[in-house]
């Protein structure tokens, strides 16, 4: 049941704001409203976590859906899903916060409604369920495409419908056939993620299966051949750290899901690809983002550089490496996110000349700074601890992908730092007019302090919620999880 | 075959119901008393609520060529209160004799398609489809001043004798080879003596094409498009929901019973299946008239059922019923919702003629949205359930490399509906005054809602175990 408000409050809330008025602080009060308490119920889930059960899924919830199908309706909370949904309700929190209230009130019925589809893909169990969350979390997306864009260019909303659409029917296709892969095994048509985990699949049906998710997974991260969809998105999308916070999430949890834990041969089989399609994706993404003359385009392609790095974390099959690919995935949704809130409120500002805000906003210029320096993994941010035990666990198991890797970090600072040069160095112009109101600044101060925070007290996430790790052999690189003695994580 | 006793009239009700609908409605058209109208629709609701508690444990029973069996319960079941909408659907409210008219001309051809459904004869059902088919000829050029109308009705008739034709050269020839035109009787009958006879393989193949022609199967999908632009709403929805069904619940008997035989035609079915659907999707692509992209989708969407249909097993036929209540509830949510925005529409009915409906009509805008998700197959919708089903039996198979097809090609269909949803959403400096959504309409997507989110609703009352015997 306590997983269930989890998903109403969010649900509930959404319905309700979109009866309130264009203008009036209502949509925006209820929504932020919601957002804090389902974030305080969330918080008050960690009890559970504290005794020591060797299950996985510490709460669960089920109920018989369609029983036709063997398909049910089960919720259950690990502690990779509880991160995440802390993640995404404090990106609820920031996106509600920054949104004005001039906006109309479906606006945040997208918000909310994106926290509700995140949050039920995140502790949905049964695959089937996964499936149906990982569509409805693309709705309000689409709606805020369609009809919130900043400039109405369809092909923008198109080409991330095609998409996003291409990878449901593609992740459509592996949950039915896995379900049925293990019916024909076992002779027991089920979704649910706890059956079909003890699955004794034929090697080349594993391999298969696991090419279909790992395929829908990097369309919707997206990966390097398919990163089509994304400047244009986050040039026209009206609340991008909605989609960085949110969005790129679900795909890197989803990898974790379908991953070793369920494909463990087939994984072992294709993690040196897709690390490889992952550092072509660092590489190429840092490239193209340097090339850009949109601001917005440009942290869309940083994006596809972090990804390519998150990639290695999660395929590198170290305990350092997770670690680092989970701090990565909340640090960089708090350092994108808010370079992109702060960049969203300039006009088009062509990056071939200097723009000179800095005399006039130095705020504004030294926020963006910060969040650039937490995104290219400057020390002090979280993304530096995250990308540091990425690099390090990657190193124990394919050094030289590491090496390439670590080149992500230097071609990130080239194109951050050009990015900052640009808008806030040279000779003073006449430029924009920039109006922050309060409670966006309270977004970008909460972003910018929780970066900060992980990067202090990177042992918050690595000590409080041990992720049980699937892979044997990960132990090279086993960090010592005493939360008294944090120091001993050293190099092997 | 069971002696004919007077309780087995029973099975007939929905033909004696309707039948007393038409000759309600002919006194009434000599009458001119409009609420004899109200009177026999009445009575089909009423025949339909009886029929749906009657047929819910089909037994098997063969009489004068036709035969109740599962297939036949589930199929009329499904048609039944869709022919009861098409007919509302397709009242005129200007004119009053064409009201009664195209009332009228919707119930023949209802009785037709509820012939077609239980019979398994070859002589019943030609004259069943023609039954069928006739009164369409004539609701597509009810509007008789309009030229397109008058076309697309000759263009119809002709190209559909031509195609029955071939279906009863086809029946002959498989008659002059096993001496008999019943279904189980030819299929036992050349189990026994061995099948390969060309004459029967000739048959089959001409029946075969006459057949694609009603699915309206590429290559032979050209008149459709053509047929669909000239004809009025209701009439469309009359072909696509209730003749295309039609031939396709028999067509799944007929495998069903040749199962033996029909291996060889296997392969003609499949490509003719892939062909539709790659035709169909990619013409939508390029389409801008509205009436035509329905078309070329339904011609894609029977690309899509033909690989289920030969099947012949129980997922098989379930997932056809199950594609086929979402589909139909989709087209008709969207059908209906064109009719009752009530506009007058340009000659070719053009997608852009609904530019910002969002802000002019915002209900109608959510319904025609709804109705194309689930055409789409998005989740929550009833047309996710079919598409969920249709997939789940084709992989079952084994048959990676047609649903590898129908992935991509569903892309198509989806870019090209995106850009009507866009349409709708499109600025558009006029503003209309709002106008309410009829409350049936409203019914119609919550019924396409509710199926979505709790698909065992259909799902247990399509599960049988009855449909292969």
């Amino acid at each position: 049941m306590t997983l269930l408000l989890l998903l109403a409050i969010p649900l509930c809330s959404g319905v309700l704001v979109s009866f309130g008025k264009k203008g009036s602080l209502f949509p925006k009060i209820l929504t932020l409203s919601a957002m804090v308490v389902s974030l305080g119920f969330h918080l008050s889930l960690t009890h559970y976590f504290s005794s020591a059960s060797s299950e996985a899924f510490v709460v669960h919830w089920q109920k018989s859906w369609i029983d036709s199908f063997g398909i049910s309706f089960h919720l259950g909370l690990d502690s990779l899903a509880w991160w995440l949904i802390l993640l995404s309700l404090i990106m609820g929190i920031i996106a509600s916060l920054y949104t004005s209230k001039d906006h109309e009130p479906s606006y945040f019925t997208a918000i909310c409604c994106t926290v509700f589809g995140t949050t039920g893909l995140f502790l949905a169990i049964d695959t089937f369920l996964f499936f149906i969350f990982w569509e409805l979390s693309l709705l309000p997306v689409y709606w805020m495409l369609v009809r919130h864009a900043h400039t109405p260019k369809n092909s923008v909303a198109l080409k991330y419908i095609v998409y996003t659409q291409i990878s449901g029917l593609i992740l459509l296709l592996a949950v039915v056939g896995l379900a049925f892969a293990h019916f024909n095994v076992t002779g027991e048509l089920s979704f649910d993620y706890q059956v079909l985990l003890n699955n004794k699949l034929d090697t080349k049906v594993e391999n298969f299966l696991f090419v279909l998710f790992a395929l829908a997974f990097i369309i919707k991260l997206p990966l390097f051949p398919f990163h089509g969809w994304l400047s244009g998105l986050y040039q026209e999308a009206p609340l991008p750290i909605i989609l960085v916070g949110v969005l790129v999430k679900t795909s890197v949890f989803g990898l974790l899901r379908f991953s070793w834990e369920m494909f463990p041969h087939a994984s072992e089989q294709f993690a040196f690809y897709l690390m490889v399609l992952g550092l072509i994706s660092i590489v190429y993404g840092a490239i193209l983002a340097f090339s850009q003359r949109d601001a917005r385009r440009l942290l869309a392609y940083s994006t596809l550089s972090h990804v390519g790095m998150l990639i290695i974390g999660v395929f590198a099959n170290q305990e350092a490496a997770f670690y680092g690919a989970l701090i990565l995935v909340l640090c960089q949704a708090l350092s994108t996110g808010g370079a992109l809130m702060l960049v969203n409120q300039l006009p088009f500002l062509d990056l071939r000349e200097n723009h000179g805000l800095w005399k006039k906003h130095t705020l504004f210029c030294v926020g963006l700074l910060l969040f650039l320096l937490a995104g290219l993994g400057f020390p002090t941010f979280g993304n530096f601890i995250g990308e540091w035990l990425v690099l390090w666990g990657s190193f124990v198991s394919t050094p030289l992908i590491a090496i390439i890797a670590s080149l992500g970090m230097v071609l990130g600072a080239i194109y951050s730092l050009w990015l900052f040069q640009k808008i806030c160095w040279g000779p003073h112009r006449n430029g924009p007019e920039l109006n922050f109101n309060r409670s966006q600044i309270a977004a970008c101060v909460i972003s910018m302090g929780l970066s900060l925070g992980l990067g202090f007290y990177p042992n918050l996430i690595i000590t409080a919620f041990p992720i049980s790790l699937p892979a044997e052999d990960a132990d090279s690189t086993a960090l010592n999880l005493d939360p008294k003695t944090p120091e001993q994580v050293a190099l092997p | 075959m069971n002696s004919f006793l007077a309780s087995d009239l029973s099975f007939f009700t929905p033909f004696i119901s309707l039948s007393t609908a038409i000759a309600v409605l002919i006194s009434g058209h000599l009458a001119r008393w409009s609420s004899l109208i109200l009177l026999s629709l009445v009575g089909i609701i009423i025949a339909c609520a009886w029929t749906m508690g009657f047929y819910y444990s089909p037994v098997g029973f063969k009489v004068w060529g036709v035969s109740f069996d599962a297939i036949g319960a589930t199929s009329t079941q499904i048609l039944l209160p869709l022919i009861f909408i098409v007919a509302v659907l397709s009242i005129d409210k200007t004119d009053y004799n064409r009201k009664v008219g195209s009332l009228l001309l919707v119930f023949l051809s209802g009785i037709g398609a509820l012939a077609v459904l239980v019979s398994h004869h070859w002589m019943v059902l030609f004259v069943a489809i023609q039954c069928m088919s006739i009164p369409i000829y004539a609701l597509i050029a009810k509007d008789a001043n309009n030229p397109d109308s008058i076309k697309a009705s000759m263009h119809y008739l002709i190209l559909s004798a031509v195609a029955m034709a071939f279906m009863l050269f086809g029946i002959l020839l498989l008659y002059a080879s096993t001496m008999s035109f019943d279904f189980y009787e030819q299929a036992h009958f050349l189990h026994t003596h061995g099948s390969t006879s060309p004459l029967v393989i000739f048959g089959l193949v001409l029946i075969s094409i006459s057949v694609a022609f009603k699915l309206s199967l590429a290559p032979f999908h050209f008149w459709t498009p053509e047929v669909y632009q000239g004809a009025p709403f209701s009439a469309v929805a009359l072909m696509v929901l209730i003749a295309k069904s039609a031939i396709l619940f028999v067509a799944a008997r007929i495998l069903i019973a040749f199962s033996n035989l029909s291996e060889s035609l296997n392969a003609l079915f499949i490509i003719l299946a892939i062909a539709s659907m790659y035709f169909g999707q990619g013409l939508m692509l390029v389409e801008h008239r509205l009436l035509r992209l329905f078309a070329y989708f339904s011609i894609a969407h029977m690309g899509f059922l033909i690989p289920v249909l030969l099947l012949k097993n129980q997922l098989g036929i379930e997932a056809l019923f199950l594609d086929l209540i979402g589909f139909s509830l989709a087209f008709l949510l969207i059908i209906a919702t064109l009719i009752s925005l009530d506009k007058k529409w340009s000659k070719n009915v053009v997608i852009d003629e609904l530019r910002g409906l969002a802000h002019s009509h915002p209900w109608h805008a959510r319904a025609l949205i709804v109705g194309i998700l689930s055409l789409i197959g998005f989740p929550l919708t009833a047309g996710f359930i079919g598409k969920y089903a249709v997939f789940m039996a084709v992989i079952d198979a084994g048959n990676w490399g047609i649903v590898a097809n129908m992935v991509i090609v569903s892309f198509f269909g989806l870019i090209a509906f995106i850009k009507i949803i866009m349409v709708l959403f499109a600025p558009r400096a006029l503003q209309d005054t709002s106008k309410g959504l009829p409350l049936g309409l409203l019914a119609l997507m919550f019924m396409i809602l509710a199926i979505g989110i709790c698909p065992e609703l259909i799902i247990s009352w399509v599960k049988s175990e009855a449909y292969l015997r």
